[in-house]
């Protein structure tokens, strides 16, 4: 008879509805995702990451076979992207001098013993590298020597000038980061009246082709030396000015990124060199 | 028999509970794989306010911490992600011995939410996992709370504003009831 009686008592809780009193635990997802990214403090490299923090219900489940991945895109949409078991990925790409948005997006995978495969992410957010844009000689920082210092060889003078660029990016705003300078000057026009030829530097050696060893501060500063001699700036034994005027074109590359947007036009006289007019 | 009988009984409605409820649920779509596929229910980007100091904390250690020493891999990745808190090179170096501590303890915890896996059809499983999720929720609180006291005023209160402002905006919950 009790056992008649539990039997009533449990086809009484299934038809009055047992949810209530059994479905006290639900199952409730509570999966949160963390996706970010960055660039290299050099800006060679950029990275994304994401990874899982799982604060679900269980109730009577459990979750396993966690499989996190991190995309992560460049500017012209070609993705890498890292999956990796557990609640964790991380995924990197070189920059290579390709400046702009890089997208990042991770997602969660993971295995419910009560509802089976489960997975989600976020949205893809940016990661904005920043695109060396101008570079702006530091105010107070131009020293302009005089012919005698410069060191030419017999039968020539010239002058130098120095001072600090600061690299700015496409909002005006300094990059603070320590990137590889280089550049490259070319007589574009032939406005060679000084006949410099090779009897001029820049900050890297001339030829320039490539990176020489020269980076910016860890705010984006460095020191640039421009410098001529000329046969044109020496007469009767002594350094003297024949008006003559060298014009040239300098395009810095900036963490291998050419600054197309800020050509700089250097004007070589014997006694001043001026970067677009100034 | 009847004992057996009422068990079996119990054990139906359970079941039952559970796939009805999973039928009903309405933050949640079925994957094209037959998979569940998880939606967002509060996006950080949106609505930060929504995501827990705490949660953002955790989802901060996780990322950067590094082990002791730390890999080549580890080493420049944790680089790139404290650079931009321009924190002093003091406050770093408290930070990333915080980390290295906390990434210790918390792989002791997945270590052993792993081996729990293994046993998914124990009942007792899920109780175990509860217990070491608080384990990891309460790994990072102890962490920051240490951090809190070794780092500098200005240190930390970098490290919060960064956590609070950036971390949070790139945190997604996802879920919904079953």
């Amino acid at each position: 008879m009790p056992n008649l009686r539990l039997l009533l008592l449990t086809l009484t809780t299934v038809l009055g509805g047992a949810g209530p009193l059994l479905g006290q635990c639900q199952m409730l997802y509570n999966v949160s995702v963390y996706s970010d990214g960055s660039w290299s403090s050099d800006l060679s490299a950029v990275y994304g990451w994401s990874n899982t923090v799982d604060n679900s219900t269980l109730c009577w489940c459990t979750h396993y076979s966690y499989q996190t991945t991190a995309y992560l895109y460049d500017p012209y949409g070609d993705q890498v992207s890292s999956t990796q078991a557990g609640m964790e990925s991380t995924v990197s790409m070189a920059i290579n001098g390709l400046m702009g948005t890089y997208p990042v997006r991770g997602t969660v995978a993971f295995y419910c013993s009560c509802f089976g495969a489960a997975g989600g992410g976020g949205p893809e957010t940016p990661v904005d590298v920043p695109i060396p844009t101008t570079l702006t000689i530091v105010s107070g920082t131009s020293v302009q020597s005089t012919e005698s210092s410069v060191g030419c060889p017999d039968g020539m003078c010239g002058n130098r000038r120095s001072f600090l660029y600061q690299v700015l990016d496409q909002r005006g705003q300094p990059i603070n980061a320590s990137m590889s300078v280089w550049d490259q000057v070319f007589n574009v026009n032939g406005q060679n009246g000084c006949q410099l030829n090779d009897l001029y530097t820049t900050t890297c050696p001339t030829p320039d082709t490539g990176p020489c060893g020269v980076n910016t501060s860890s705010v984006g500063k460095f020191s640039d030396s421009l410098s001529m001699c000329s046969t044109h700036c020496y007469s009767m034994g002594a350094c003297s000015d024949d008006g003559c005027s060298t014009t040239a074109t300098q395009m810095w590359f900036i963490a291998g990124h050419a600054v197309t947007t800020d050509p700089k036009t250097l004007v070589y006289k014997c006694q001043s060199i001026t970067v677009n007019g100034q | 028999m009847y004992r057996n009988l009422c068990l079996t009984l119990l054990a139906g409605i359970v079941v039952l509970n559970c796939r009805t409820a999973s039928a009903q649920h309405s933050h949640v779509q079925s994957a094209s794989d037959g998979g569940v596929q998880l939606s967002v229910v509060t996006d950080g980007s949106k609505t930060p306010d929504q995501i827990p100091d705490d949660l953002a904390y955790q989802h901060f250690f996780m990322a950067t911490a590094a082990h002791q020493p730390p890999t080549a891999g580890e080493q420049a990745r944790q680089a790139v992600q404290l650079f931009h808190l321009q924190l002093s090179s003091a406050d770093q170096q408290t930070l990333i011995q915080g980390l290295a501590k906390f990434r210790a303890q918390l792989d002791q915890i997945e270590n052993a939410l792993g081996q729990l896996a293994k046993l998914s059809t124990d009942p007792a499983t899920p109780v175990q996992i509860a217990g070491l999720r608080q384990q990891e929720v309460s790994l990072s609180s102890a962490t920051l709370s240490s951090l809190r006291q070794t780092m500098t005023q200005d240190g930390a209160a970098r490290l919060d504003g960064y956590v609070r402002t950036h971390v949070k905006a790139h945190i997604v919950i996802l879920g919904g009831p079953m």
